[in-house]
């Protein structure tokens, strides 16, 4: 009989803890606004507002996502501009809101307001001065005859300041794309050795196939921008870099957020300063 | 009533003729004859217990128990039959990992021969630095440590190589599909020694490449282990003994696009050691070494992460009527950990940290009227690194009373700590992971340790049960909360990522063991909960990383004959604790993820099945071959190893899982001699 008790223990114990551990702490509710939005130093604002997808549902899509039906609106040092949308397939989504009115000037604040049927966003941002690329130099890939990376020598940089890479493949791509690890701070460029470029991870390249290489093509011609960055778009970029380099990978999991800077949404408002530079990659 | 035969057969080595020659009752010599017995061995038909729990919580198996049972690929590794135990969670698939009562794998303490080995897991945690046919006993202490071990905050395993026949020479040697051992054992009669080696080596790919390929990952893997042991009797009770352990992994990581660059992993085990035993008496001085080679580039990014600690010890046990005295010195170098590739100087020499610890212990031990034991220990510990001193005084009590012959119940309590500390920067254990070592921004760990528990043995049945109820208080418990990639900046420091938290770990654990007659085995299961709070964090505990509230363990063996036996091992385990993906969004054309709070959500249970059967072919002398078959994962579970969300224009939002190949057969071959 003494012996009986313990199997009666086990099992109370087993009925006692099952539990959910997530649905009482974080009940579904309406999809987050997420915002994408940049201001570039001469050029015009381009803004995508889309709502995110709840993982934990069964069927996962992205159509239907885009949010057209809001009031996007730009405040350039206090003056209102009200962007307007349109479809413009080199951005995906293909939908943006923008505005020819408005270019972006260094020393500018630029404030993002966002006004959907329930949702208030609201960011700011100011356009810091952006560094010059003084050169750019091809890096034949070992083992290859074909592919190439491509390393920036930058001068103008400020101490404790953060910046990032983006690049366009002009023979495959129609705009610019951040640069694979392309996050860095000042303190962290050397002088010597220059930045070295390569093309980052997207759904619209090979990615996910074979045939996907981060670096570019034999007789390509490539511009390169560099951008200066406020922190906490620089926090944003660096952890989006990791996460998308890490996400899929069995040993090294990354699962942190990435810190947006906009008041009521997912993603980042920023102002770029900007400088750019070309180059023709050997035959 | 069992009922059990016991033929008991009394032979007597160099025999004396004084014996022969008066009359046969020994216990009416005359005083002043001296009959000299040299030696006396006692064989019986009744199988010597190969698994035994000591009152102290000591489990303690040897290599016949851990051959009996079902391991990964039949290699008999005792790491594997330990992590069946309660108290050890249970080990997902590719995880080097050891986590007792909540612990993580750094807080546990392994020893070989005296020796410390700080990492004795091969890389996947498939095998262990341990060859079975070397080592032929192993302990165990999930908890009531006492005094006079060294520092550690969780577990305490020991591999002891017990060369003790020196008669003549004797060995193994097992052949597998993926891994094969040996040791030899032969005696040097001259000088009253046993000299030992033992040899390992795994060649994991040559027969099942597509184990290790995972979504667009290929993994190519081996290690070896060498061990080298010289003991020398100057008489029974006064030995000297050297021992040395060689181990190395290597592993490449390759991803099947071919236009990306590949990683190259590796670590070097390297442990010597000299011990002296006089009575219970023991004088130990070891060297211990482990080193770390990581390397991963993609896209002109290069990492380089080579690390080290290397220890030098020794150590000094007395007893003296009922305490015992104990004093331990360690020193370590710890190189830290800095990508060499953005270095002008290719070395990690501004992150090298040198300590000194040292401990000394009194230990009291007494029973009272053979019903009561008390055993009352005191540790004090003194640490220094650079500027960073510290004294921890470390009181333990264990005790135990005997309701019955059969049944003993015990309470205990103890303080812990330890001062090197296991930054993780990967999951399962790859060699980014490195040690350093504790000091003012990256205190000791330290523990608070109660239990209270009872063994029960049923004499009719030949069972044994043990149940344990425990609680722990841990203060400084790290985890690292950055990323690897963090490394491509030379002046990123992965210890300003670890992150330092307090929480506690209880549960309660249950043992039943059979260890005769033909149908034999143990079940064993743990309730368990560990909880730590980081005020990076937030407010609320979060679950450790090891922690499974529910771990079951079954295995059966059958001995269907003298020659023929079948096991089978089922395990039952909670997913481990993992970050949820709650939300997805697009930006710069890529799929990003919001999560759920840290570890909030669980991995779904761990199934598995092994089955085996050995056949040992019938002999008429001390030499015997066996033959083995065994499936691992008989059931072909598919445990989720972790989960992932995918995006691509063809397949819209992809939830994905990564999950080791399923069923893996095996076949070795075993001869002992």
């Amino acid at each position: 009989m003494k012996y009986r008790i313990l199997p009666l223990i086990i099992a109370a114990i087993i009925f006692a803890s099952c539990e959910n551990l997530n649905d009482e702490m974080f009940p579904d509710n309406e999809l987050p606004l997420v915002i994408e939005g940049w201001i570039e130093e001469g050029q015009p604002p381009v803004i995508m507002v889309t709502r995110a997808v709840n993982l934990t549902d069964t069927l996962l899509s992205f159509d239907d996502c885009v949010e057209k039906w809001c009031r996007v609106s730009i405040f350039d040092n206090g003056q209102q501009h009200i962007l307007s949308g349109r479809v413009d397939k080199n951005y995906l989504p293909s939908f943006i809101f923008t505005s020819n009115k408005i270019k972006g000037a260094v020393g500018h604040v630029y404030d993002l307001l966002v006004e959907t049927e329930d949702t208030i966003a609201r960011a700011t941002a100011t356009m810091l001065p952006a560094p010059q690329i003084t050169s750019l130099r091809p890096k034949k890939l070992e083992n290859s005859d074909s592919l190439y990376s491509i390393t920036a020598f930058i001068e103008g940089l400020n101490s404790n300041c953060y910046y990032k890479f983006f690049e366009q493949q002009h023979s495959k791509e129609t705009h610019f794309y951040p640069s694979f690890m392309g996050t860095f701070t000042s303190d962290e460029y050397n002088s010597h050795s220059g930045f070295n470029i390569t093309k980052g991870t997207r759904i619209s390249t090979d990615y996910d196939t074979p045939n996907f290489s981060h670096y570019f093509n034999a007789n390509d011609v490539v511009t390169v921008k560099i951008f200066s960055l406020e922190q906490p778009i620089y926090d944003f970029w660096k952890t989006y870099d990791q996460q998308i380099t890490l996400t899929n990978n069995l040993f090294f999991t990354f699962s942190e957020n990435c810190p947006g800077n906009i008041s009521g949404a997912l993603g980042y408002w920023a102002a770029y300063g900007a400088s750019r530079a070309s180059i023709r990659l050997p035959r | 009533m069992i009922r059990q035969k016991l033929f008991i057969l009394i032979s007597f080595i160099f025999g004396w003729t004084t014996l022969n020659a008066v009359q046969p009752n020994p216990y009416t010599q005359q005083a002043d004859t001296t009959l000299l017995l040299n030696d006396i061995s006692v064989t019986t038909q009744v199988r010597r217990p190969t698994f035994i729990v000591n009152t102290n919580g000591t489990i303690e198996l040897s290599s016949q128990f851990t051959a009996d049972n079902p391991t990964f690929m039949n290699s008999a590794d005792p790491v594997a039959i330990i992590r069946t135990l309660p108290s050890v969670s249970t080990c997902s698939d590719l995880q080097a990992a050891f986590s007792v009562m909540g612990s993580t794998t750094g807080s546990n303490l392994f020893l070989a021969d005296g020796m410390r080995i700080i990492n004795p897991f091969h890389m996947l945690g498939f095998f262990s630095a341990f060859n079975p046919s070397y080592y032929k006993t192993l302990t165990f202490n999930a908890s009531r440590i006492n005094v006079l071990s060294a520092n550690t905050t969780a577990g305490r395993l020991e591999a002891i190589s017990s060369a003790n026949n020196f008669d003549k020479p004797h060995g193994e040697i097992s052949l597998g599909a993926i891994e094969s051992h040996t040791a030899i054992s032969i005696p040097i009669k001259p000088i009253k020694s046993i000299a030992s080696v033992g040899f390992r080596k795994s060649y994991l790919h040559l027969l099942f490449p597509s184990i290790l390929q995972f979504g667009r990952t290929n993994l190519k893997y081996g290690f070896s282990d060498l061990n080298i042991g010289l003991t020398t009797r100057f008489t029974p009770n006064n030995s000297l003994s050297f021992n040395f352990l060689a181990g190395k992994d290597h592993m490449k990581f390759q991803d099947l696009n071919s236009m990306r660059d590949d990683g190259a992993f590796g670590w070097e085990n390297l442990s010597v050691g000299a011990s002296w035993k006089n009575g219970k008496t023991i004088l130990n001085a070891a060297y211990s070494g482990f080193f770390n080679r990581f390397k991963l580039s993609e896209a002109n990014q290069k990492i380089n992460l080579p690390s080290k600690l290397s220890q030098i010890s020794l150590s000094y046990i007395r007893p003296i009527k009922t305490f015992t005295i104990e004093a331990d010195a360690a020193y370590r170098y710890s190189s830290g950990q800095q990508n060499i590739e953005n270095t002008t100087n290719n070395s990690t020499d501004n992150r090298a940290k040198k300590s000194f610890e040292f401990n000394a212990a009194l230990l009291w031990n007494k029973t009272f009227v053979d019903k009561l034991g008390i055993e009352l220990g005191a540790r004090v510990s003194y640490y220094h690194q650079n500027e960073y001193n510290i004294i921890v005084p470390q009181l333990r009590l264990h005790t135990h009373y005997n309701i019955t012959d059969n049944i003993s119940f015990f309470a205990a309590y103890g303080r812990y700590v330890r001062f090197d500390r296991l930054v993780e920067e990967t999951t399962g254990g790859l060699p980014a992971n490195f040690w350093t070592c504790a000091d003012k921004t990256l205190p000791p760990e330290t523990s608070d340790a109660f239990n209270v528990g009872i063994n029960i043995f049923i004499p009719d049945i030949a069972i044994h049960v043990s149940v344990e109820g425990y609680y722990k208080i841990i203060k400084n418990s790290g985890e690292f909360n950055g990323s690897i990639l963090n490394t491509l900046s030379a002046d990123y420091n992965a210890l300003s990522d670890v992150i330092l938290g307090d929480g506690y770990a209880g549960g309660i654990t249950f043992l039943l063991t059979r260890n005769f007659g033909k149908i034999r085995g143990r079940l064993s299961y743990t309730f368990g909960v560990s909880k730590l709070k980081f005020a990076e964090l937030g407010k609320q505990y979060v679950s450790a990383a090891g922690e499974r509230p529910h771990d079951l363990n079954l295995t059966l063996t059958y001995q269907a004959t003298e020659a023929l036996n079948f096991s089978a091992a089922f395990t039952y385990a909670s997913g481990l604790p993992y970050t949820r993906a709650k939300y997805g969004y697009m930006i710069g054309e890529n799929l990003i993820c919001e999560y759920y709070p840290h570890n909030s959500s669980r991995l779904p249970a761990y199934k598995r099945l092994d089955i085996s059967a050995t056949y040992t072919f019938p002999t008429n002398n001390s030499r015997n071959h066996s033959i083995g078959i065994s499936v691992y994962n008989a059931l072909a579970t598919n445990n989720i190893l972790f989960y992932y969300t995918t995006y691509s224009f063809n397949e819209g939002i992809k939830q994905r899982k990564s999950v080791m190949k399923s069923v893996i057969p095996s076949i070795n071959y075993t001869f002992k001699f």
